[in-house]
């Protein structure tokens, strides 16, 4: 199979103990991919290391086919789009102003902002500034930042944090049609489990910083049970951080 | 990497929209402008046998502490924006490290050119206004405006490394602040001294001799050693590689260095109030111990090499160590403080949390206290070094008792300066521009008190009150008892007032 991302024994320890801890991944082309786990697992930490945002302490990264290392970085990077933790942006500058900053480091063609903010419905709202912008607001211009310049590659931390359920749905149904319409390739990290039980193909479900079960969500399941029954079970319930 | 650091230049600008860096640079050129002209009449004028190379002369010297403060004050904010944005994660995907750097890099060199010839276009204008004969020798204006730009340079990149350091801006620009205090203080010990902020006055072309007796004194060219330049250059390249060094090491927006720190807590007991947990963690106690220090080892030493002209007495080393608090650091620094104290009420959601559990009145209260608290004991400290600098330099045992009413004016004026600022700081949510005012308020202060009018302003009581000019001014003690409670009283109701009717504003 072809994979769009993979990582080989990621690690990276905070002074003596794993943060994360061996972790391989592989991410399907044109697929969304659910990665799973519950607080405090270690989702965002491999996801930065992903970006280049944190150094890994072992282990191997590669994106489109290609090893990730400081001089190529951010010549792969052009290819992904990512919202990572909260959604960042400049309070005193307006949603609009926001965006363009990002299009000219992203150097898409401005045409480009437009329909963007209007695939997440901000496009009304463009001309307010981003500290008057509410929660949800904030969260739909951090995947607008994400989509703009159609990336290959999507990675999206919790993104349904803060939205209404109008929101969340619209913006599953969105993640839902992108790998065909756009033929991207989404990596969406989440603890709301019917959320990716919705809308992902394959799930990787990590705890404790280690990977418990990776493959097709369909595989695992089987025997009638719900992805919420297996994850408790997995995860031993009750204990998360 | 050159066009991706003009591109992320060129992005700075845009992130700087609504921040009015312009008119922050023309509110500076103009204090500036006042310090050079004020109390030159137009008649006086072709009595002065040197009044370009006077100008010339001064120019580097007032910017050593105002562009200094202005340039830190630019990179500071430039940092700020990136770590309240929470926009590291998202930059460091689409662009290097290095850029961003280089990036904030030009955006400082372009605004300290624009400083740099629009302050000497307009004092040129003014000058050639109030009759000034001839124009400047083109020479000595390129050469200022050169000094200028590597000093205000060296301290902007100076300040972007500390930004990145601290994301708390206090000790960022503190550390800053005090390099500033001692490299003006500096300049007056030795007027060559190579210290990364006295680069300007070291670099200046014009040399004074002062003369008791003449009315004027006489400038002379000078040719600033190849040396000198070499240093300066040095600073330049040093801090720029540094800094690259630096930024290409950010982790997670911060340097892992600085920010794996936190230690174990050891019982949940904490018995301090509320607004020192606050305060924990957060090195406010550098300021205000450092400066005094500085400004009392700079006071002493230049008492004793001017033992020619000074008097070996306990009030003309008071006046050494206490002239330059009095008028330029001390308001500031207090200024900063309160900033920093509502920043943490300004910052996230915090006003939701507070405003549920407390009475503004009771907020602004702790505020109040916290500030006036550590400004006394500044003070104290102040007090503390003097008469300890001079028992170790041999004064006599004949301590003026005006000492200790300095010392109780000292502390009342701050307390009102902290209620002034208190208030300045709760309605302008911007950390530097209640900053500003102070520093503009310290420098109106001097003006107040010439005329008389030292109760109106509270940052001229604060210079009335220290008795830095001369420790026996008599003071109306009752009265400046009084004004300080009127003044703290006024700022504390409106405080108050404010809270009470002002909608709570979240976030940034």
């Amino acid at each position: 199979m072809n994979y769009i991302l993979e990582t080989n024994h990621l690690a990276k320890k905070q002074g003596n103990t794993y943060r994360v801890n061996d972790i391989n991944l592989h991410v399907p082309e044109n697929c969304v991919y659910g990665f799973l786990g519950p607080n405090g697992a270690g989702k965002t930490t491999t996801l930065k290391m992903i970006l280049g945002l944190i150094r890994p302490d072992h282990g191997k990264i590669s994106i489109f086919g290609q090893q990730v290392a400081s001089a190529n970085r951010l010549q792969i990077l052009k290819g992904t789009g990512s919202l990572i933790e909260n959604p960042g942006g400049y309070g005193h500058l307006t949603g609009l102003e926001n965006m363009q900053i990002v299009q000219k480091l992203k150097g898409v063609p401005e045409e480009k902002i437009a329909h963007t903010l209007k695939t997440v419905r901000l496009y009304e709202q463009k001309d307010k500034k981003l500290k008057h912008y509410s929660l949800g607001m904030r969260q739909r211009l951090g995947i607008a930042m994400a989509l703009l310049g159609d990336p290959k590659l999507l990675i999206l931390d919790e993104p349904t944090n803060g939205l209404d359920p109008a929101g969340i749905q619209e913006v599953r149904e969105l993640i839902r049609t992108l790998p065909e319409k756009r033929s991207m390739t989404i990596i969406v990290s989440s603890h709301l489990l019917s959320e990716v039980e919705q809308m992902a193909d394959y799930v990787g479900i990590i705890h404790h910083g280690e990977m418990l079960y990776q493959g097709k969500l369909s595989s695992l399941e089987t025997g009638g049970k719900n992805l919420e029954e297996v994850f408790l079970s997995m995860t031993g319930g009750g204990d998360s951080l | 990497m050159i066009a991706s650091s003009f591109q992320s230049t060129l992005l700075e600008f845009k992130k700087s929209k609504r921040k009015s860096t312009l008119l922050l640079i023309l509110v500076v050129i103009l204090i500036n402008l006042c310090y050079l002209f004020i109390g030159t009449k137009k008649s006086d004028i072709a009595g002065i046998p040197q009044p370009w190379e006077a100008i010339l002369f001064y120019i580097p010297l007032i910017n050593s502490l105002f562009l200094s403060v202005l340039m830190a004050v630019l990179a500071s904010r430039s940092m700020d924006l990136e770590h309240k944005g929470g926009t590291w994660n998202l930059l460091q995907t689409m662009q290097s490290k290095s850029s961003i750097f280089l990036g904030k890099i030009l955006y400082g060199l372009f605004w300290l050119i624009a400083f740099g010839v629009l302050e000497m276009a307009a004092t040129i204008v003014l000058a050639k206004c109030m009759g000034f004969p001839e124009l400047p020798p083109i020479r000595g204006v390129m050469l200022t405006i050169s000094s200028e730009i590597i000093g205000g340079m060296v301290i902007y990149q100076l300040q972007l490394i500390l930004s990145l350091c601290f994301s708390g801006q206090f000790a960022a620009l503190s550390i800053n602040l005090c390099g500033t205090l001692a490299g003006f203080f500096l300049m007056y010990v030795d007027d060559r001294i190579l210290t990364p902020w006295s680069l300007m006055g070291a670099l200046r072309v014009l040399n004074m001799d002062y003369q008791q007796g003449d009315a004027y004194s006489t400038y002379t060219w000078n040719t600033v050693p190849f040396f000198y330049w070499l240093i300066a250059v040095l600073y330049l390249v040093g801090t720029l590689f540094i800094g690259l060094w630096l930024y290409s090491r950010i982790d997670e927006g911060s340097l892992s260095v600085f920010s794996q720190r936190s230690r174990q807590t050891a019982s949940v007991h904490f018995g301090l109030p509320v607004e020192l947990i606050k305060l924990k963690r957060s090195p406010v106690w550098i300021a205000f111990i450092i400066m005094p220090v500085i400004s009392a080892l700079i006071g002493v030493f230049n008492f004793s090499i001017n033992q020619g002209v000074l008097k070996f007495s306990w009030a003309e080393l008071w006046t050494q160590q206490s002239l330059f608090l009095g008028i330029f650091f001390l308001s500031p620094l207090i200024a900063i403080f309160c900033s920093l104290l509502w920043r943490m009420e300004h910052n996230g959601t915090n006003w939701n949390v507070i405003l549920t559990m407390e009475s503004p009145a009771k907020i602004v209260r702790d505020k109040l206290l916290t500030a006036s608290g550590i400004s006394a004991l500044c003070i104290l400290w102040i007090g503390l070094l003097y008469l300890a600098s001079g028992k170790i330099i041999g004064l006599g045992s004949a301590l003026p008792k005006e000492f200790y009413e300095s010392m109780l004016c000292g502390i009342l004026a701050c307390i009102a300066i902290a209620a002034v600022q208190i208030y300045l700081s709760l309605i302008i949510r911007s950390f530097a521009i209640p900053v500003g005012i102070a520093l503009g308020g310290g420098l109106a202060g001097i003006m107040f008190l010439t005329q008389g009018w030292g109760f109106f302003l509270p940052y001229a009581m604060l210079q009335m009150g220290l008795r830095s000019t001369n420790l026996t001014n008599d003071i109306n003690i009752p009265a400046f008892i009084a004004v300080s409670c009127v003044y703290v009283l006024i700022f504390f109701v409106l405080s108050v007032y404010h809270i009470k009717h002002k909608d709570s504003k979240t976030q940034e």
